[in-house]
């Protein structure tokens, strides 16, 4: 017994070592020189080119790859607003986020940029927009992400267990419809046409159903799984209220690679998912133009800023537990700091970011929380 | 000695057939196996072992990609099953010592007991993360989503499972030891900490290797115990807020990012390569006590 597990283990060993020859990272195609074969694009360093600019060594699809910071050599920061960082770094204690997988990386950028302004210890969960309402009305939580703002039983929940809250509006997010790139019939789409996809009980299964115009070709479907604010926002707009009442025979999925990946793969596929996965794959997944009664418009900065992105421009949330706000002393430097950043912190997070009056808005919500 | 020659020369045929069946099958099984891993590791490393190296355990992770690394969330899996085995090991032992030893064979209580946690063993592991969810972080202990939460709901699954390895490693020490032991006027208790239990030693080790590569790889209760986070700080105690490794994986693999993706792979690379190294030492160390009971 004892032997056989020995070379159980030795094989291992033999099987990883082979595997580590076969593999050798000197063989991997893929690497890109865009400075010349200067250097070798080894682990992430950094490289000055003789205009000055900086590039770093960074990871992407087929190995590293040398990228322009956008950098000249000897600045540091990046650029944004000059905000003097230095009040915060006495902050010390923790703050406890949980909520929303789409806001999720949001508050990330900004917690992590904040713990190493301050001394504070940041965590922020990922148990969508549903289980963080479930916490935070619980008091377990200081802070809550939500990309759908809280449903009557929600606020029920925190009502009855006494926890007061403010809601702060923190960014825009516009859910994007997206078909696969062949797709060239459906170029803008009229939220009836979306509602008759997906309302309850629906029967489309073929493009000309949608529009005799269409040519009859078989249409995968995917979208958020129902746990989401995703899920959520969508059929309230799309199928009416009350939210929540969508078709269930599609994919659904709390992974929005699983619908971007689907999309990509089947020429009739239609999937939404937020702005962000669409900035990451415009190469394979196609955004659809929306028609909420302003004419076909396409997602985007311009249209959202504007107000003609309807129905589909989300506004996304954070919320925060006053009493907390109160007694945790790393709040209010943490809120402080994300509203200081919120332009830059939106533009890394691929969301958009707020119009002047939302912000003054937003301004107004957190000096009445400090009070 | 011709004899057995010819009796082989005339059952050839057949027995050939089925000796060269069942070997043909043999090796088809443990190429099945080998070749999973093979395949697993091989398409892992084609797609992010050139990305291997210290800073990715140094590093936290990050919504950068040139930061992202997986210190936190490898200490934190390294707490948690740590302290987990630390308290299931010890109590699992001892209970099988109780359960082969010294409880009566045979009565209605100890059969009760047996029928649980065989019972327990083939829980499915969500259930003993809302058990976590309801008793420990909310109900009455209400530990909240921290270390010590996440490894008594690792310890509560490994318990079952070295509770039975190690009462198959005690059952199988030979009945003479003990009564020979007990002839020549040893307690029943030096019968069994000097005899017994050393001797059950290797069986034991073998099950608490499974019970802790299992409690590693595991994710599906500590989901519920808000693993599942963005934590840029290892644990200093059993308050802290902590994540684990398969979860940040999941984290990671679930971006939009592609080159998240990626790393993904390599925080799986590294979690096979961890459970190595743990399943090595667990071995060696066996090895070792096997030696120094024989000499």
């Amino acid at each position: 017994m004892n032997n056989l597990l020995g070379k159980a283990v030795r094989g291992f060993v033999v099987v990883v070592m082979i595997t580590s020859v076969i593999s050798e990272p000197s063989l991997a195609a893929g690497k890109e020189y865009p400075v010349g074969n200067l250097l070798e694009c080894g682990s992430r360093n950094k490289l000055v080119d003789h205009q000055g600019l900086q590039y770093k060594c960074s990871i992407s699809g087929g190995g590293l790859k040398w990228k322009k910071t956008g950098l000249k050599a000897g600045s540091t920061t990046t650029a944004g607003p000059a905000v003097d960082l230095s009040k915060f770094k006495d902050v010390t204690g923790s703050i406890a986020i949980d909520g929303s997988s789409t806001v999720g990386p949001l508050t990330t950028v900004a917690a992590e940029a904040f713990q190493k302004a301050s001394q504070t210890k940041i965590t922020v969960g990922i148990s969508g927009t549903g289980g963080g309402a479930t916490k935070f009305c619980n008091g377990e939580i200081d802070m809550a992400n939500a990309s759908a703002p809280y449903s009557a039983t929600q606020r029920e929940l925190c009502a009855k267990n006494r926890v007061k809250f403010t809601e702060l509006r923190v960014a825009t997010d516009a859910l994007t419809v997206v078909v696969n790139p062949k797709n060239s019939w459906a170029q803008c789409l009229t939220v009836a046409q979306l509602k008759k996809i997906w309302e309850p009980g629906s029967k489309v299964k073929y493009w000309n159903q949608v529009d005799p115009t269409f040519p009859r070709i078989m249409m995968p479907l995917f979208g958020a799984g129902t746990d989401s604010g995703t899920f959520e926002y969508f059929t309230e707009v799309i199928n009416g209220k009350p939210a929540r009442r969508s078709r269930t025979d599609y994919t659904p999925t709390e992974d929005d690679n699983v619908t971007v990946n689907g999309v990509k793969r089947s020429t009739g596929a239609l999937g939404y998912y937020g702005l962000s996965y669409f900035k990451e794959n415009t190469d394979i997944n196609k955004a659809v133009q929306i028609d909420g009664g302003k004419g076909c418009v396409s997602p985007g900065l311009e249209a959202v800023l504007a107000g003609t992105y309807v129905p589909l421009a989300r506004p996304l949330f954070v919320y925060v537990n006053d009493a907390k706000a109160k007694s945790n002393k790393a709040v209010l430097p943490f809120l402080e700091f994300y509203t200081l950043q919120l332009d830059g912190l939106a533009e890394k997070a691929k969301f958009l970011p707020l119009t002047a009056p939302q912000k003054v808005e937003l301004d107004k919500a957190i000096k009445a929380l400090k009070g | 000695m011709s004899q057995t020659i010819s009796l082989k020369g005339r059952l050839s045929a057949r027995r050939s057939f089925i000796d060269g069946t069942f070997r043909l099958f043999l090796y088809l099984s443990i190429f099945i196996s080998l070749g999973m891993i093979f395949w697993i590791v091989s398409s892992l490393w084609s797609q992010a072992g050139w990305l291997l190296s210290w800073d990715l355990l140094t590093q936290y992770p990050s919504y950068d990609i040139d930061n992202a690394g997986f210190q936190s969330p490898l200490v934190g899996s390294l707490w948690v099953v740590g302290i987990a085995t630390l308290v299931a090991l010890p109590t699992g032992l001892l209970t099988a010592l109780y359960l082969e030893e010294f409880a009566g064979k045979g009565n209605k209580f100890s059969r009760l007991i047996e029928l649980n946690i065989q019972n327990l063993a083939g829980v499915p592991a969500v259930v003993f993360g809302l058990i976590g969810l309801a008793f420990i972080v909310r109900g009455f202990v209400k530990w909240g989503f921290t270390v010590g939460s996440a490894a008594a709901v690792i310890a509560m699954l490994m318990l079952p499972v070295i509770i039975i390895v190690s009462r198959e490693a005690i059952r199988a020490v030979p009945p003479s030891y003990r009564e020979g032991a007990l002839a020549l006027g040893a307690t029943p208790w030096q019968a069994v900490w000097r005899l017994v239990l050393p001797s059950a030693i290797p069986g034991t080790a073998t099950g608490s290797i499974l019970a802790v590569s299992r409690a590693i790889g595991e994710s599906a209760p500590l989901l519920l115990l808000g693993a599942l986070s963005f934590v840029t700080f290892n644990p200093t105690g059993l308050d802290s807020p902590f994540t684990i490794m398969p979860l940040t994986i999941f984290k990671y693999a679930s971006d939009s990012r592609e080159e998240f993706q990626i790393l993904a792979s390599a925080g799986s690379l590294i979690l096979m390569a961890v459970l190595f190294v743990l399943n090595l030492i667990a071995i060696i160390l066996r090895d070792i006590a096997t030696k120094k009971r024989n000499v």
